[in-house]
């Protein structure tokens, strides 16, 4: 009996012993904050990076916190508020709907002696594409690592145009577009197809496709008076009441859902919906060009990545976690996962990415050949504005010509206000 | 003696205090700080990230000289909370009278959860659904009122007509919850008034309007009030449904302020917005207590 209790004694002393090493071992590791808003898909792979990055570097730990947003515009007010209340990430996933936002907060450290530090960045600034660096560069500095891309291409419903007998070219403009649209839905006996569904959130690629955008070109004053905003308005306005190929928008109405659900034949997106599509089991889609509205038309595309918050402690550790995302091996898990278009060359042309659907390479085209979507210090209310007035002229509310107006008024007023 | 009398005086007056203490404390914590902060906030340029910046008055003269969209929300809220309560109060009251009349108390059961079981939804489900049936052209209601011919209406997004689909909402979704408050004063009422009316040959609708309604008015005013309080502050059900669009025809002064605040992450004009909208909601219920003077008695 006494052995027993000598026992039971000396294995709860070596228990208590381990367990206050263990404590003694975590308190010792640098504990790096990460916030990201993102999905289940995204999130596997965000494991396997952190869990890759702590291998590679046993003194650091990561804590992951996602953030549940509907849009960059809510990620941007809630991570605003978690900075301001004091509780501010260490690193953070920012779109470059918000990347000028966070610089003219001071909110971001800029990179660039890190990158300058690090005898690695070399091959990571070449191998990912020049206008991603770009879309992070703000004054000459650079203030994300890329890791994530949208390019926004045109999903279509491939048995509806072959059922139709349409061809989908890759170099279609707005009339050939506009066409196609009108075979696909004659050729529904229910009348309960739309050609189009225009999300009036999110027009940043009909405004690339005529050659323009809402902002000038430093992305600092409104653009709206060019006379190619009006065209691609008039346009989308057509597409609802002139030809009747899309629905009067609603706030709510999902253009994703609409389009699995088999009610609408074409709407634009990013990579990401790959794999909503593939988890719902849509295999019925294949990818193309926004149509161009005029010569200038280009692609348009959005980009995710990370940033060093100001406040980090550890900018080596934020930075080395970095690197870790926009790495070759993180690249193809998204590919493959179809939660992100590739950044590299080599994921670009890899058969996990090029098997999501038959023309999978013209996500990479338009992230190499497209402009970044207006992403200034003001975003969030840029935004609110430009989809508002998109809605008043789309639902017969508010005349072309008044509504632009009154949203170059507004985004005048918006950056006079701007600190 | 005189000493003792003065001692026991203390010590009720340290309980008393100790008793309300914890009241207090919460009281000056969660709501005389913040609100001398936004008062204070109200003077200034303040978008949480940098320090506020001192700016006068100029936060008022822009509220009442140069902000149309301050006007529009005013007007819109006023116009839902006065059409939202008069139908809310009258349409309850009405289901009130219906329901405490039916003898079959099965019924009776299952009338009352039927209306009642819409106020325990959550809003962004409410909003959601709502937002389903009545998409212009891909919505259920259109879908059948086509079937009659009728011409699609945009319920959620023509500016003449969006306002009133929220407020239909909104009534859709409170009403049961007032009409059980309504149902309980009607129970409260003493049988002798109603023993009393028979007696004198009173038919349903004299007897509704001359005894249930009058002895009801307590319970009326209770309802008003909350009703009233509660369409000013109205914001989940527009925010999901429209987020104030088209042409701002739904934008509420709730949303307005939160658009001030995290959109435009102007701090200092959204705490002047929400100091007047506060000065306003305070002047309509001392306008509604003194009224509940000579409306809200029983006697």
């Amino acid at each position: 009996m006494k052995n027993i209790r000598k026992l039971v004694s000396l294995v709860l002393s070596v228990m208590m012993l381990l367990s206050m090493c263990a404590v003694a071992q975590a308190e010792e590791k640098i504990v790096l904050n990460l916030s990201m808003a993102i999905n289940e898909q995204e999130k596997v792979s965000a494991e396997q990076t952190i869990a890759r990055f702590e291998e590679k570097h046993p003194e650091y730990k990561v804590n992951l916190s996602i953030m549940t947003a509907n849009g960059w515009a809510d990620v941007l007010q809630k991570l605003l508020v978690q900075v301001a209340s004091g509780e501010s990430p260490d690193v953070v996933y920012v779109a470059i709907e918000g990347c000028r936002m966070m610089v003219h907060n001071d909110m971001f450290l800029p990179l660039n002696d890190l990158i300058a530090g690090d005898a690695e960045a070399d091959v990571l600034m070449k191998e990912l594409p020049q206008s991603a660096w770009d879309a992070f560069t703000v004054d000459g500095k650079i203030y994300e690592v890329p890791f994530n891309c949208n390019s926004i291409i045109m999903v279509y419903n491939t048995d509806m145009f072959q059922k139709a007998g349409v061809e989908v070219t890759n170099a279609w403009n707005t009339e050939e577009f506009v066409d196609a649209c009108k075979k696909v839905m004659a050729n529904d006996p229910t009348g309960n197809t739309w050609g189009h569904i225009v999300n009036t959130g999110f027009i940043w690629p009909y405004m690339s496709a005529f050659g323009t955008s809402v902002l000038n070109e430093d992305m600092t004053a409104s653009n709206m008076t060019d006379p190619r905003v009006k065209d691609c308005l008039q346009f989308l306005y057509d597409c609802v009441y002139t030809h009747g190929i899309s629905p009067v928008p609603e706030k709510n109405m999902s253009d994703g859902d609409m389009f699995m659900g088999n009610r609408v034949a074409t709407y634009l997106t990013g990579g990401y919906m790959i794999a909503t599509f593939e988890a719902t089991n849509f295999t019925n889609f294949d990818a193309t060009i926004m149509p161009r509205g005029n010569a200038d038309g280009t692609g348009n595309f959005g980009i995710g990545g990370l940033g060093v918050l100001s406040g980090c402690k550890y900018p080596e550790a934020a930075w080395a976690l970095c690197k870790e995302f926009a790495s070759p091996i993180n690249g193809m898990a998204q590919a493959a996962a179809g939660s992100s278009v590739p950044l590299q060359d080599s994921v670009a042309t890899s058969e996990e990415w090029l098997r999501h659907c038959e023309h999978a390479d013209i996500f990479y085209q338009e992230l190499k050949n497209g402009v970044t979507m207006p992403c200034s210090a003001n975003f969030t209310e840029v935004a609110n504005i430009v989809s508002a007035m998109t809605f008043d002229i789309l639902t017969n509310t508010t005349p072309i010509d008044e509504a632009i107006a009154a949203a170059d008024a507004a985004i005048a007023e918006s950056f006079a206000n701007l600190d | 003696m005189r000493n003792q009398r003065h001692s026991l005086r203390d010590g009720e007056r340290l309980t008393g205090w100790g008793f309300i203490a914890p009241a207090l404390i919460l009281f000056l914590i969660f709501v005389l700080l913040p609100a001398t902060f936004m008062i204070a906030l109200s003077f200034t340029k303040y978008n949480m990230l940098k320090p506020p910046e001192f700016v006068g008055a100029a936060n008022y003269i822009r509220l009442f000289t140069n902000d149309g969209k301050f006007v529009k929300t005013a007007g819109n809220t006023a116009l839902l909370t006065v059409l939202a309560v008069a139908l809310n109060v009258g349409l309850s009251l009405l289901l009130a009278l219906l329901i405490s009349n039916q003898k079959n108390s099965v019924f009776s059961y299952f009338i009352r959860l039927f209306y009642f079981f819409p106020s325990i939804v959550a809003a962004s489900y409410v909003a959601m659904v709502w937002s389903i049936l009545l998409a212009r052209d891909t919505g259920v209601l259109n879908y059948y009122l086509s079937q009659l011919g009728v011409a699609p209406i945009g319920w959620l997004n023509d500016k003449n007509v969006a306002l009133f689909s929220i407020i239909g909402i909104d009534v859709w979704r409170s009403m049961g919850f007032y009409m059980i408050i309504l149902l309980a004063g009607i129970k409260d009422i003493s049988d002798q008034y109603y023993e009393a009316a028979a007696l004198d040959g009173a038919n349903r609708v004299q007897i509704a309007t001359r005894i249930t309604v009058p002895l009801l008015s307590r319970s009326l005013l209770f309802v008003t009030i909350i009703n009233v309080i509660n369409e000013l502050k109205t914001f989940d059900i527009p925010k999901i449904m429209t987020d104030g669009n088209p042409a701002d025809s739904t934008r509420t002064m709730a949303m307005y302020i939160y658009d001030c605040a995290f959109t435009k992450m102007n701090m200092g004009y959204a705490s002047t917005v929400s100091l007047v909208f506060v000065v306003v909601i305070m002047a309509v219920t001392v306008f509604q207590f003194k009224l509940s003077g000579r409306w809200g008695s029983n006697d």
